[in-house]
C-alpha cells in the first residue's frame, strides 16, 4: 500500500493534532511528513503555538491565604455572593442610558406585592427600605438564593404588565441590562419572555466572538 | 509526550476525589480544603487566561468554588470534579465579561497590553524564544473567548475535545472548529517569521502539489 497523498495527510492534520487518530494513522502522517517538506513545514507551524502554550508557566498565582479565606467563607454560610441590592446599585451607576431600564427593574424587584404599581411612580421611604433590606446573614446560601428569586418573581408579574408601554428600543436595552446583572439565575426568565431577542446577540458565544474578532 | 488525561489532576485519583466530595457534602472542612488546594491553581490560571485581569480572576475563582460547593448535591460523579468546576468558572467568566461590557459599553482594551505578571521575568531564555512566546500569547489574547478557552484547555490543561465540550457547553464539533480556526490564525501569524528559504521550500512544495 502506498502512503498518504498531501491532501489526505492534510485532511488528517486536525484529528492528528487533536490526538484522535489511531497510532497507525499517526504514523502514516509522520511517514508522509518525513518525505514531504511542504507538509512537514505546515504541520510544524500548526504545532508551534501548542508547544509554546503547553510550556507556559508564567501565570500569576493566587494569594497564599486563598484557601483559608474560602473555607472560612463557606463555613460562615454566607448569603448569595452578590446580593440583589448590590447588583441594583451597580445598575444605578451605569449612566443615564440605562435609566428607563433601571426604573422598570426597580418595579421588578419590588419585594412586597404591588400588582398595580405604575412605571415611574415615586416610591415611599418604607418601600425603599423594604426593597433594600438585606437578606439576614444567618441564612444559608440556598435559602438566600431562594429568597432572592422569590422577591424577583413576585415583582416580575407587575413588571411584565408595564412592558407593553415600552418602545422596542427600550425593551432591547432592558433585556441586555437584565442579562448583564442577572446572569447566573433564571430569576429574570419571566421578564425575558416578554422581551424581544436582539438579532445580534441570539447566541451569546457568537456575539462575544464577534466583539473580539472584529478588533 | 504529554502527560495522559487521567494523571492530570495531580495527586487526586477519581476514587479519592469521590471520597473527598462525600466528606465535603457533610461539611468536613478538611475535605473542602483538600479539594480547593487540588484545583485552585489550575482554575485560577485558566480564568486568568480568559479574563486577563488578576483581581477579576481571583474573584471568579472564589465564586466558582462557592457555587460548586453550594450545589455539591447536584454534582454527578460521572464527571470529573475539575470539569464541573471549570464549567462553572467559565460560565461565570463569560457573565462577568458580558456585564463589564454592558456597563462600559465597550471592550476592555487593557487586555491587549500584556503587562500582567510574568511578562518580564524571563531569565534563561533567548531573545528569540522570548519573542516567540510574546507573539503566541499576544495572538491567543486576540482570539474570541471560546476559541481562547478551547486552546488554553487543550494545550495548557491537557483536556480532550470531549472534556472541553463539557466545560464550554458546546457540541464537540464546535470545539474542534474553534481549535481548527485558532490554529489557523496562530499559524498565519507565525508564517512571516519563517526564514526565507523555508518559505521558498514550502511554496515550491505547494506548487509541486
Ligand atoms: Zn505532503
Amino acid at each position: 500500500m502506498s502512503g498518504l497523498t498531501c491532501q489526505q495527510a492534510r485532511n488528517l492534520f486536525d484529528a492528528h493534532l487533536n490526538r484522535e487518530l489511531s497510532d497507525d494513522l499517526s504514523t502514516e502522517i509522520t511517514a508522509h511528513c518525513l518525505r514531504c517538506p511542504s507538509c512537514r513545514q505546515e504541520l510544524a507551524l500548526l504545532e508551534v503555538a501548542g508547544q509554546v502554550i503547553r510550556a507556559e508557566h508564567d501565570e500569576p498565582s493566587l494569594p497564599d491565604d486563598f484557601t483559608d479565606r474560602l473555607v472560612a467563607c463557606i463555613q460562615r454560610q454566607p448569603v448569595a455572593p452578590i446580593p440583589f441590592y448590590r447588583r441594583a446599585r451597580v445598575l444605578w451607576t451605569a449612566g443615564p442610558a440605562l435609566a428607563a431600564a433601571c426604573l422598570l427593574l426597580v418595579v421588578g424587584l419590588w419585594p412586597e406585592p404591588r400588582p398595580t404599581h405604575v412605571l415611574g411612580e415615586k416610591e415611599t421611604r418604607e418601600q425603599t427600605e423594604a426593597r433594600m433590606k438585606p437578606i439576614p446573614p444567618d441564612v444559608s446560601l440556598d435559602e438566600a438564593t431562594l429568597a432572592l428569586q422569590e422577591r424577583f418573581q413576585r415583582g416580575a408579574s407587575a413588571a411584565r404588565n408595564t412592558l407593553d408601554s415600552l418602545g422596542e428600543a427600550s425593551k432591547r436595552t432592558l433585556r441586555a441590562t437584565l442579562q448583564a446583572i442577572w446572569p447566573e439565575t433564571d430569576g429574570a426568565a419571566p421578564i425575558m419572555e416578554g422581551l424581544p431577542q436582539p438579532a445580534d446577540t441570539a447566541s451569546p458565544d457568537a456575539a462575544m466572538a464577534g466583539e473580539v474578532e472584529d478588533l | 509526550m504529554h502527560v495522559s488525561q487521567s494523571s492530570e489532576e495531580g495527586s487526586l485519583d477519581r476514587r479519592a476525589e469521590q471520597r473527598l466530595i462525600d466528606r465535603a457534602k457533610r461539611g468536613d472542612s478538611q475535605a473542602l480544603r483538600e479539594l480547593i488546594d487540588a484545583h485552585k491553581d489550575r482554575l485560577f490560571a485558566f480564568l486568568w487566561r480568559i479574563i486577563r485581569n488578576h483581581h477579576d480572576a481571583e474573584e471568579l475563582c472564589q465564586e466558582a468554588f462557592l457555587k460548586a460547593f453550594s450545589s455539591l448535591d447536584s454534582f454527578s460523579s460521572e464527571y470529573r470534579f475539575s470539569t464541573w468546576l471549570f464549567t462553572i468558572g467559565y460560565r461565570l467568566c463569560l457573565n462577568a465579561m458580558r456585564r463589564k461590557k454592558a456597563l462600559s459599553g465597550e471592550v476592555d482594551f487593557s487586555i491587549f497590553s500584556a503587562a500582567e505578571p510574568g511578562a518580564d521575568e524571563e531569565t534563561a531564555q533567548s531573545e528569540e524564544a522570548r519573542r516567540l512566546k510574546e507573539l503566541v500569547w499576544g495572538q491567543v489574547d486576540r482570539l474570541s473567548p471560546p476559541q481562547r478557552a478551547a486552546v488554553v484547555l487543550f494545550y495548557r490543561h491537557e483536556q480532550s475535545c470531549h472534556e472541553i465540550a463539557q466545560v464550554l457547553q458546546l457540541p464537540v464539533a464546535t470545539v474542534k472548529s474553534h481549535l481548527h480556526r485558532a490554529r489557523a490564525r496562530l499559524k498565519e501569524m507565525l508564517e512571516p517569521l519563517m526564514a526565507d528559504d523555508a518559505r521558498r521550500d514550502r511554496i515550491l512544495g505547494e506548487l509541486a502539489g
